[in-house]
């Protein structure tokens, strides 16, 4: 009984490092290029490739509730923004905070937390509050909890907006400590996809698939699924709020317009990009869209394409997203990645290089987890 | 509370309901006959709006602006499903879904690149800025003419839907579409129908919302696709009926959360009304008129 | 076999849902004023074959045949008017429409408003419970009264064939009865019929010829008689025919 356990473990543990070690691979040079184009932490690019990599953790913690339950969350954008909150409550220097966040109570204000603490304490305020929430929304049926995690959105912009004591409103929170490096922002994003690699292809992960798949089966196995649901929704709204973290701790300054409306789309459609299945595909969806954003913002806000002059249009990188989400979705439904995790289509690309190989079995990827 | 007061509200809860009920009859309507929650369904009122404005500004007669305003919001629709929906037919409500968000940014965009990224006022007829004062109750004629106006659509369609036999159509084809086109509908018909109507309702209701708020804005359609997706949901999404319903109990929702709350929680009115409508759905998931049948 | 054109004929028919082949290489003729019956296993893809005859599965292979013209490939809207009515399983009637309603969507095809009203009248006196319950909802109907509406709905577009997947299924014995005489004098109103059962002796005893379908093909046909003395039903029903001895009776392939 005990050799079997193991041999099913060892069998799930080489399925999630068939998957997980191309992407951390690709993360790795991400950071090494970084590391090495920008040794002193500084300019653009440094910037962009930091940013990327939290994006990586935001995309991939929404593709742990989304691409395994099959349903959409607006909310996610919320749960970063409590992150980014919390980090703001216990890292701003008290005399900045005084006057910032007048409301928060004596034991906070004093808090001038490093980046560990934060992390943790950002991390367990998103699960609890996705924990409480969850309790109300992860019963529903798909379309009640999508419209339920929109009204989420709403209603955490709405307090981000109105609770001056402790967010100063519109005008916003500044003078967060750089905590944040390449190389922290790099490991979180290995450590987030291993952990939604095993989220995947772990039991649970595999019920919720299952529910996506075939309503009718989930609706007849409905306690077990609400309650997978309900861990995916915990578990990715945890990991959305470190990141939040993460993000307030590289970024400095924010406001509630950075965890709306706006984002989620962005976020979303890295999802769609890439396709919704794969953790891969929230990796490949990020990077694309980081770079469609920073080539085309240039565009919007210089009028200057690779060195070329184009009028300036407003909106523009926005909406070259949106049109490009949308042919994926009419042409190709599933994403870019659609079912194959990035090891499948090293495979397919080596025995395609190799002609004559054997032909490849359907999913390389998943047949390590039978 | 007095009565007169009282009065007061249960006015304003009629006529904002009438325009949530209106804006989510057009969302349901689409809903039932393709499984689409429409979320580019918030820029048909802005289109309608910006119709109105850019139309009033170079001296066209407030009335015809409406005419326009609504017809073109009617074409947008029926443009959308042709453009962007019918190559997804039986896709899964979250494709949909999907699409239509990207769409819905699209327009944004379109309306930010096109007219302007800075919301612009509009002006009504200057009688709509008006009161009527009947015994202790102040109407504004801006009320009655969004309860009028709203009754009368409820009463149209539901003449249309009852007694038609494309309304009948509509109504079968929502409860099983594949029987429907068994019994001779055409299915590219009655979803460009619904999207027609959809488009018409939102349209009016356009004119309603752009005359109330005086103001058009690119991402203006986000509040009206949001209270129209929340009464929907309330009402028990697929249901026409629901779609009323979920409308009114909406807007006495957010109406109650005005009343009741003190001055320094009143920022929060609009949070709190989302948070009784997700109680609503923790004890009631599917609604509180959802449709028997299921779709096939 | 026949000299005349059947009204329906199948040549080879292949469908099925995505990868799933529900329907191998169907070949049948149901000829004018017949009753014919598709008897089968559950699963064994009788009713996909309807649904493939009326247009909502779309064949990957084969003829369909309707008086001579093909009719396969062409969408359920256009098939229906070219006068084949199918009753889907599970009846499929309109359960928020009134029974009214439910009729008159039924003449959707049809643009003959006045003869439209004698017919819905017709059916009334046809289903006097429909009469009755003309202003309820048909959702509000027992399972029985629910099966009268959906053939009297099919009845509307005054179809020439008409494809009814198991009328009897869930209903009571004296209701089954009852429909069943009316489905045996359909083809005096012109009417031909092809009939999905399971309860193969109800169908033997309307039909003239039956076919008998098995894990997604037609395994053996013949005249009612044939079929009911030649084949030992019960094995077709477990799923064996494949297996079963050749019967002598094999006309109509």
């Amino acid at each position: 009984m005990a050799v079997f356990a193991r041999l099913i473990s060892s069998r799930f543990m080489r399925s999630v490092l068939r998957t997980a070690v191309p992407l951390v691979v690709v993360l790795v040079a991400v950071m090494v290029v970084g590391a090495v184009m920008a040794p002193d932490g500084r300019g653009a690019t440094y910037r962009l490739l930091v940013n990327f990599l939290i994006t990586v953790v935001i995309v991939v913690a929404l593709q742990m509730f989304t691409g395994n339950s099959g349903i959409v969350s607006w909310g996610h954008a919320a749960f970063v923004g409590i992150g980014a909150y919390s980090t703001a409550w216990f890292s701003v220097p008290m005399v900045i905070k005084e006057d910032i966040f007048p409301g928060l109570p004596a034991w906070m204000m004093g808090a001038e937390w490093g980046l560990v603490p934060c992390l943790l304490v950002s991390t367990a305020i998103g699960a609890l509050a996705a924990a409480v929430v969850g309790l109300a929304i992860c019963r529903m049926k798909e379309t009640a909890m999508a419209m339920s995690t929109l009204g989420l959105l709403v209603i955490a912009h709405g307090i981000y907006s109105n609770w001056e004591g402790w967010t100063r409103g519109t005008e916003g929170v500044y003078a967060l400590p750089t905590n944040t490096t390449i190389y922290i922002a790099c490991g979180f994003a290995c450590l987030a996809v291993l952990l939604a690699v095993m989220f995947k292809y772990s039991r649970v992960g595999l019920r919720l698939q299952a529910s996506r798949e075939d309503p009718l089966s989930a609706e007849s196995t409905g306690v077990s699924v609400v309650r997978a649901r309900y861990f995916a929704w915990v578990a990715s709204a945890a990991m959305s709020a470190l990141a939040g973290s993460l993000w307030a701790q590289f970024n400095l300054a924010f406001g509630p317009a950075q965890f709306y409306y706006a984002q989620v789309f962005a976020i979303l459609s890295m999802l769609v990009i890439g396709g919704l299945a794969t953790v891969s595909g929230a990796l490949v969806g990020a990077g694309i869209t980081t770079v469609i954003f920073e080539v085309l913002r240039g565009v919007e806000n210089e009028g200057n394409l690779f060195g070329i002059e184009v009028p300036q249009i407003s909106g523009l990188a926005q909406m070259i997203l949106a049109l490009i989400t949308l042919l994926i979705l009419i042409f190709r439904p599933n994403g870019l990645l659609a079912w194959w995790e990035l090891d499948g289509w090293i495979v397919k690309a080596r025995d395609r290089f190799w002609k004559g190989g054997r032909k490849l079995a359907p999913d390389a990827g998943e047949k390590g987890g039978e | 509370m007095s009565a007169s007061e009282i009065g007061q509200q249960l006015i304003n809860v009629l006529s904002l309901g009438s325009t949530y009920a209106l804006l989510a009859l057009g969302l349901a309507l689409v809903f039932g006959v393709m499984g689409l929650v429409n979320f580019a369904y918030g820029e048909l009122v802005t289109i309608t709006g910006y119709t109105m404005y850019l139309m009033t500004i170079n001296g066209v007669p407030w009335g015809l602006a409406v005419v326009c305003g609504i017809t073109f919001a009617t074409i947008a629709s029926l443009l959308m499903e042709r453009l962007a929906f019918r190559p997804l037919r039986n896709a899964s409500f979250l494709t949909l879904l999907f699409a239509s968000f990207a769409l819905s940014v699209i327009l944004q965009n379109v309306f930010r690149a096109t007219v302007s990224p800075r919301t612009k006022g509009i002006r009504g007829p200057g009688l709509l800025i008006e009161s009527l004062q009947i015994g202790p109750l102040t109407i504004s004629w801006m009320s009655i003419v969004t309860i009028v106006v709203g009754a009368a659509a409820l009463i149209l369609l539901t003449l249309f839907m009852r007694g038609s036999l494309a309304g009948i159509s509509m109504r079968a084809a929502a409860e099983n579409f594949s029987v429907a086109r068994l019994m001779g509908i055409k299915a590219n018909r009655v979803i460009a129908l619904a999207f027609v109507i959809s488009g018409l309702l939102a349209g009016v209701a356009g004119v309603l919302w752009v005359s109330r708020s005086g103001s058009v804005s690119p991402a203006m359609g986000f509040v009206p696709i949001l209270k129209a997706f929340i009464a929907t949901v309330i009402g028990g999404l697929g249901s026409l009926p629901g779609a009323v319903l979920g409308g009114f109990v909406l807007a006495a929702a957010e109406i109650f959360f005005i009343v009741v709350l003190p001055t320094s929680v009143q920022p929060f009115s609009d949070p709190f009304a989302l948070l009784l409508v997700i109680a609503i759905l923790y004890f009631k998931p599917n609604g509180l008129l959802a449709p028997v049948a299921e779709r096939v | 076999m026949s000299e005349e054109r059947p009204l329906l004929r199948l040549d080879g028919v292949t469908s099925g849902y995505g990868p799933i082949v529900a329907v191998r290489d169907a070949s049948l003729e149901v000829r004018s004023g017949e009753i014919v019956a598709l008897l089968g296993a559950n699963g064994a893809g009788k009713s996909t074959l309807l649904m493939t005859v009326a247009g909502l599965v779309r064949p990957t292979a084969g003829n369909i045949e309707l008086d001579g013209s093909r009719i396969d490939g062409l969408k359920p809207e256009e098939i229906v008017r070219r006068g084949v009515a199918l009753t889907p399983e599970g009846r499929g009637i309109f359960s928020h429409l009134t029974v009214a309603d439910n009729l008159r969507i039924g003449a959707a095809v049809r643009k003959d408003r006045a003869q439209i009203a004698t017919d819905a009248e017709e059916m009334c006196t046809l289903f006097p419970i429909l009469g009755e319950r003309r202003r309820q909802l048909a959702g509000t109907l027992s399972g029985g009264e629910q099966q009268m509406l959906a053939l009297a709905r099919s009845l509307m577009s005054r179809p020439r064939l008409m494809l009814l997947d198991e009328p009897s299924l869930g209903l009571a014995p004296r209701i089954v009865a009852q429909i069943f005489e009316m489905l045996r004098k359909l083809p005096e109103r012109g009417v031909t019929v092809l009939l999905v059962e399971q309860n193969v002796s109800l169908a033997l005893d309307i039909a003239q010829r039956g076919y008998v379908m098995a894990s997604s093909e037609l395994q053996l046909s013949g005249t009612a008689a044939e079929l009911r003395s030649a084949v030992d039903l019960e094995q077709v029903y477990l799923g064996s025919a494949g297996d079963a001895p050749e019967p002598a009776a094999t006309g109509g392939r």
